[in-house]
């Protein structure tokens, strides 16, 4: 391992390692590797969700809540349909056990599908993006940001005639579409973000507002039926035989009548205020199509001036209502089901605003010894170009980003190398070089070696543990950069030879 | 010069890449901006390029547009409390599957003749749309070196 600060001639002897175990390295790897099965995209999924099913369902870290609620609305109308049901069909019309079935019924429909459903979350950027988004939003600032963490940054947009500001989301690396948010709870960019429900254990975003609105609004029904029904049963079977004789008849025919009727009440009487209220809150805000978040900034109240409005609404509550309920339904964007593909760049853990580029190869098992001899050839045709141009350019585009190492070609090197060639004593070899492998990236004008075309080290997966170190902190200055690429190339050539 | 898809990717080394961001101007619909970047100055013709975008604009605009089918689609989805979406693909899926047809069709005829990619904009989480500029292995040295260092980018800054 080299000590801190390693320069150029300590990387040569570590160069030679790969070609030597040019296929077989990479297969060593700390981490467990599947050799047969690929991986689905849901098992590194960066965000903080739960999976299952094999990825068919994604829910919040949190669900102790989500059980409770289901617990809540399955006793209860168990009870219901159990104690109070066989008396009212009876006694009043069997319509009431068929409708409440049908309540149940959708009730717990949409309950499941907004829990289990991915609520719009935005994937995060891959590498290159990240890296032409830092470029831009650098040539706009002008000058290198100070400090570890750059200044907030936001892009204006003008939408129907109101000046909506983007915000750049540390996390993601991306710019935030209008209206989406980022849960800190689940880790992700939600579009048209509304708010965490802890009650159905997921985020209510565009993709599930519909079912969550739909499910509030059953539940209402049902919790009011299911109140309603209960007092009735109450009431009648005391018209029938004295209240209190009720009560004591029950014991033989109708076992702990009392203890039923009460629950169900008291759940109902509560549930009824919460539920209808939330239903009566939600049915406003898909009136003026506003999300929740939007609500609580009052970003398009009019106190904020008269000149502000929403400028996403419709105009008429009636097509409000039908785009946000009736509206076509988009699709999930982040593919969970998805297989990683080799040439896929996935990205690492949640990287809590620190400025790293967590991707990595795709730990796909296929690590041909073809393609690693290829690739490394490949990669010395690629890294001898840049040698033939000049390259000021480079010092613009990396040094201001901070927190980033600068060893583009040095990068491209240690693929297939458990341990990182720069001075980076503080890093697992994992995460170090999770770091490396995408950092190429952003070497300007020449991707000479991009994931596609890496050999992948399938060990190099960071398996979403979260990566918090310092060490992209190293910056490189423009004499060293020359020496590096010179030697670079050097280590490359003793690679081709192989 | 003529590269196939395939050839592409095992006889040229990729380049640099170009993002064509998305155009919020009209609220959330998926819109891309038809800004031509300056990196694709010497690959391909504007007027082509700006064609795909607007017809890439179109299919999305298509896919989210708010109708008749639509509102037939979401009422007779909540009246069986979405229980069909299990068994029917919406009509945005529908439009995403022509879309990338189309774009694979693009890429087959145009881009990849010219020494370029266009990702599918569903792959990157509807932010962008990629464009991958290849340098032919052979022609080493006559790099263009799409991106240069002051490029103002394909995105609005």
């Amino acid at each position: 391992m080299t000590p801190g600060g390693g320069s150029g001639p300590m990387k040569d002897c570590e160069y030679s390692q790969i070609s030597t175990h040019s296929s077989s390295s990479p297969m060593e790897s700390p981490h467990k590797k599947k050799k047969s099965a690929p991986r689905r995209k849901w098992e590194v999924f960066p965000g903080r969700n739960k999976f299952f099913c094999d990825g068919r369902i994604m829910m919040a870290r949190q669900t102790g809540v989500f059980y409770l609620t289901l617990v809540l609305i399955l006793v209860t109308s168990g009870l219901f349909f159990a104690f109070d049901c066989p008396y009212l069909s009876e006694k009043i019309t069997p319509a009431i056990p068929a409708i409440g079935g049908i309540l149940f019924f959708f009730v717990m429909g949409t309950l499941l599908r907004t829990s289990f459903s991915d609520p719009g979350v935005l994937p995060r950027a891959t590498p290159d993006e990240a890296a032409d988004l830092e470029r831009q939003i650098d040539i706009a600032n002008g000058s290198s940001s100070g400090g570890y963490r750059p200044p907030p940054r936001t892009k204006e947009v003008i939408i129907n005639g109101q000046t909506v500001k983007l915000k750049y989301c540390f996390t993601c690396k991306i710019f935030r579409p209008p209206r989406a948010s980022h849960c800190s709870l689940c880790d992700n960019c939600v579009e048209r973000f509304d708010h965490h429900c802890p009650w159905v254990g997921n985020c209510v975003g565009k993709r599930n507002y519909r079912f969550f609105y739909m499910f509030i609004l059953s539940l209402s029904f049902l919790t009011v039926f299911i109140f309603a029904f209960v007092i009735t049963h109450v009431i009648l079977r005391s018209q029938q035989t004295g209240f209190l004789n009720a009560l004591k008849d029950s014991p033989a025919r109708y076992p702990f009548t009392e203890t039923n009727c009460r629950s169900q009440a008291v759940v109902c009487f509560f549930s009824v205020w919460s539920i209808v209220g939330l239903s009566g809150f939600h049915t406003y805000l898909i009136s003026s199509n506003q999300t929740t978040n939007e609500d609580i900034k009052g970003s398009w109240s009019n106190k904020r001036g008269k000149e502000n409005y929403n400028p996403y609404s419709y105009g008429n509550i009636f097509t409000n209502c039908c785009a946000a309920l009736c509206g076509p339904l988009s699709p999930s964007l982040i593919d969970r089901r998805g297989f990683i593909q080799p040439d896929t760049p996935q990205l690492a853990g949640p990287s809590n605003g620190i400025t790293m580029y967590g991707a990595t190869q795709s730990q796909s098992n296929m690590c041909d010894q073809d393609q690693c001899i290829q690739s490394t050839k490949f990669v010395l045709q690629a890294a001898a170009t840049p040698l033939l141009q000049s390259e000021p350019s480079i010092t613009s585009e990396e040094l201001p980003l901070p927190g980033k190492t600068i060893s583009g070609p040095c990068a491209t090197l240690t693929l297939g190398q458990p341990t990182p060639p720069s001075s980076m004593p503080n890093l697992t070899s994992d995460t170090g070089l999770t770091d490396m492998i995408p950092l190429k990236e952003e070497h300007e004008g020449h991707q000479f070696l991009t994931p596609e075309e890496a050999p992948s080290p399938p060990g190099m997966l960071p398996s979403g543990s979260p990566i918090t170190h310092s060490h992209t902190m190293h910056v490189l200055s423009l004499a060293s950069q020359d020496s590096l690429h010179e030697d670079s190339v050097r280590g490359l050539v003793k690679l081709s030879s192989v | 010069q003529v590269h196939s898809l395939q050839e592409l990717r095992r006889s040229a080394s990729l380049a640099t890449k170009v993002f064509v961001q998305r155009d919020y101007s009209d609220g959330t619909t998926c819109q891309f901006q038809t800004k031509f970047p300056p990196e694709l100055e010497s690959r391909i013709e504007r007027q082509l390029f700006e064609e795909t975008v607007k017809t890439l604009n179109s299919f999305y605009a298509e896919a989210e547009k708010i109708g008749g089918s639509s509102y037939l689609e979401g009422c007779l989805a909540c009246a069986t409390a979405y229980f069909i979406f299990l068994c029917m693909e919406t009509h945005y899926e529908k439009v995403l599957k022509k879309i990338s047809k189309y774009i694979q069709e693009q890429n087959e005829k145009i881009y990849a003749p010219r020494g370029l990619l266009l990702t599918d904009p569903l792959e990157r989480g509807m932010r962008v749309i990629e464009i991958s500029i290849y340098e032919d292995r052979c022609s080493s040295g006559s790099s263009s070196s799409g991106s240069s260092s002051s490029s103002s980018g394909g995105g609005a800054g």
